[in-house]
């Protein structure tokens, strides 16, 4: 077994540690165990019940999948009145998905980070992006003395631009700080959280050193009018309180072969994305014959994602 | 048994980590699937004035000698290097519904970056690699590829500035409300 696993009575006792976790469902399950069973049999009650008692993902069977999937489906149109399509579409064989980002083509507009929360269906109020552009000193690379408040016109003669998100890393100190496996790197090295496992203990997002994880700390508000209906469950379906969500480079749109929302929306080109392991890609001609540049690499953490000059 | 080993490593792990280990998932096939087939933007649907024979000069023949535009063209500020000082360069005079490359060869206006080409050589490779400028589309089927022109003025190419779109209220409050940095 490996040193990294804990067993699962640590991760029990781990659980009860961060008891006041909202959707602690193991409480859930005690007070409900005492208590009458009647309550989840009425039809409104119906739906918290299966999600108590809903599974790990990579513990789902098909048929678990499409009766999670139209329920979900179901608690939106009932609550917004939208209808959506949930997806779940799998990792491709032979892909590795990585991003480039061109340092010196980004002006900052931040124009990836609000197609991304568009297309992402992040939360309006409080507002939630998963992309920060770091307004940067010329010369510097010292990302502490960067400013994310920047307004007006951009690029100033002074700065450079550096958007961060998730780097969807290889060692993901994310994925080991999960006491209970919410968070997992998939075999395209996407790493995803189940939405329905995750506790809202924000280890993950303490362990991460690019700041990319985002917590619900209130219920997460989207206009019906300005949903997404196209969804993935691992992905950009619509987040209850008090889990913790990041960027998924899209997987919802790159596993189908599409590029990734903030890539479509960035009006200078510099973001790069596709397959590491295709010799041809974009992604691979900049690590190749471009200066590129990890960030945090101190950190260990081996991302998917880089910075290139030129 | 060297074939057998992997196979009981497998029922152990799965025995025991039933949630998969923290690290990623052993790949199965590592072919990459072929790469996305890339398609360049055409440039003349969207220039307004496109075709400049048909709407003017096939009855306006150009006047080639280099001037201050006064009547015509007026909005076109020639600020590219120092050897651009005058249309031809670029433009091929009788006919200017075409580009002319320094060899006298003709291009159209869709395969400008042609004519950039000649200059700016290594940003034009980059480009063709994908490393520089604009692709989207698919990274895996079809993509689109912008041309130098869609992005940059031919004329006047100084990166400009606009405004950027605003930081988000928890960037903005992030003094007060400080959640984890
Ligand atoms: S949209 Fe492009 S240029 Fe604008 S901030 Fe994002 S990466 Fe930079
Ligand atoms: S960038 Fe942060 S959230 Fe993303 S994989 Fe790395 S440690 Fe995890």
């Amino acid at each position: 077994m490996s040193e990294d696993h804990q067993n699962d009575d640590e991760r029990e006792a781990v659980v009860e540690g961060v008891g006041k976790a909202q959707a602690s469902r193991r409480r859930f399950l005690q007070v409900l165990g005492a208590a009458t069973a009647t309550a989840a049999t009425s039809q409104a009650d119906a739906a918290p019940w299966e999600e108590y008692f809903q599974q790990h993902y990579k513990r789902l069977t098909d048929e678990d999948k499409r009766e999670i999937f139209a329920r979900l489906e179901a608690e939106v149109q009932d609550k917004y009145g939208v209808a959506v399509h949930i997806s779940d579409p799998k990792p491709i064989d032979g892909v590795e998905f990585a991003y480039a980002l061109n340092l010196q083509a980004c002006v900052g507009c931040r124009r990836c980070e609000y197609a991304c929360a568009q297309e992402n269906n992040t939360s309006r109020s409080p507002e939630m992006h998963y992309i920060r552009v770091l307004q940067m000193d010329k010369g510097s690379l010292d990302v502490e003395r960067s400013n994310t408040t920047y307004e007006g016109a951009v690029p100033t003669a002074e700065h450079y631009y550096q958007p961060v998100q998730c780097h969807q890393c290889r060692d993901a100190p994310c994925v080991r700080a999960c006491p209970v496996n919410a968070t997992w790197a998939e075999p395209d090295g996407i790493v995803v959280v189940d939405y329905n496992w995750c506790i809202g203990c924000r280890y993950c997002e303490a362990a991460c050193p690019y700041f990319a994880r985002r917590f619900n700390y209130e219920e997460p508000t989207v206009r019906p009018s300005e949903i997404n209906p196209d969804q993935g469950y691992l992905s950009n379906r619509l987040r209850p309180r008090g889990v913790m969500e990041k960027c998924t480079y899209c997987l919802h749109r790159t596993r189908k072969g599409l590029m990734p929302a903030c890539l479509e929306a960035c009006p200078t080109g510099s973001r790069k994305f596709g397959n590491l392991l295709d010799p041809n890609s974009e992604v691979r001609q900049v690590i190749e014959t471009k200066r590129v540049y990890i960030l945090h690499e101190d950190a260990g953490t081996n991302p998917r994602f880089y910075y290139y000059f030129g | 048994m060297c074939k057998l080993g992997p196979a009981v490593i497998l029922v152990f792990v799965s025995a025991a980590a039933p949630l998969g280990c923290h690290r990623a998932e052993p790949r199965a096939r590592r072919t990459p699937p072929p790469s996305a087939t890339v398609t360049i933007v055409p440039r003349t649907p969207s220039i307004a004035t496109y075709s400049c024979m048909q709407r003017c000069h096939t009855r306006l023949p150009p006047n080639p000698t280099q001037r201050e535009l006064v009547e015509f063209h007026t909005d076109k500020r020639l600020a590219h290097g120092t050897t651009l000082t005058w249309c031809t360069f670029c433009h091929q005079s009788d006919n200017l519904d075409r580009l002319r490359l320094i060899d006298g060869s003709l291009v159209s206006f869709d395969d400008g970056h042609r004519v950039c080409s000649q200059c700016h050589a290594e940003r034009y490779r980059d480009w063709t690699r994908g490393i520089h400028g604009v692709t989207t589309g698919s990274w895996r089927d079809v993509a689109q590829r912008r041309s130098c022109t869609a992005c940059h003025n031919p004329h006047d190419p100084h990166r400009t500035q606009f405004n950027a779109l605003p930081p988000p209220s928890r960037e903005r409050g992030r003094e007060q409300e400080d959640h984890h940095e």
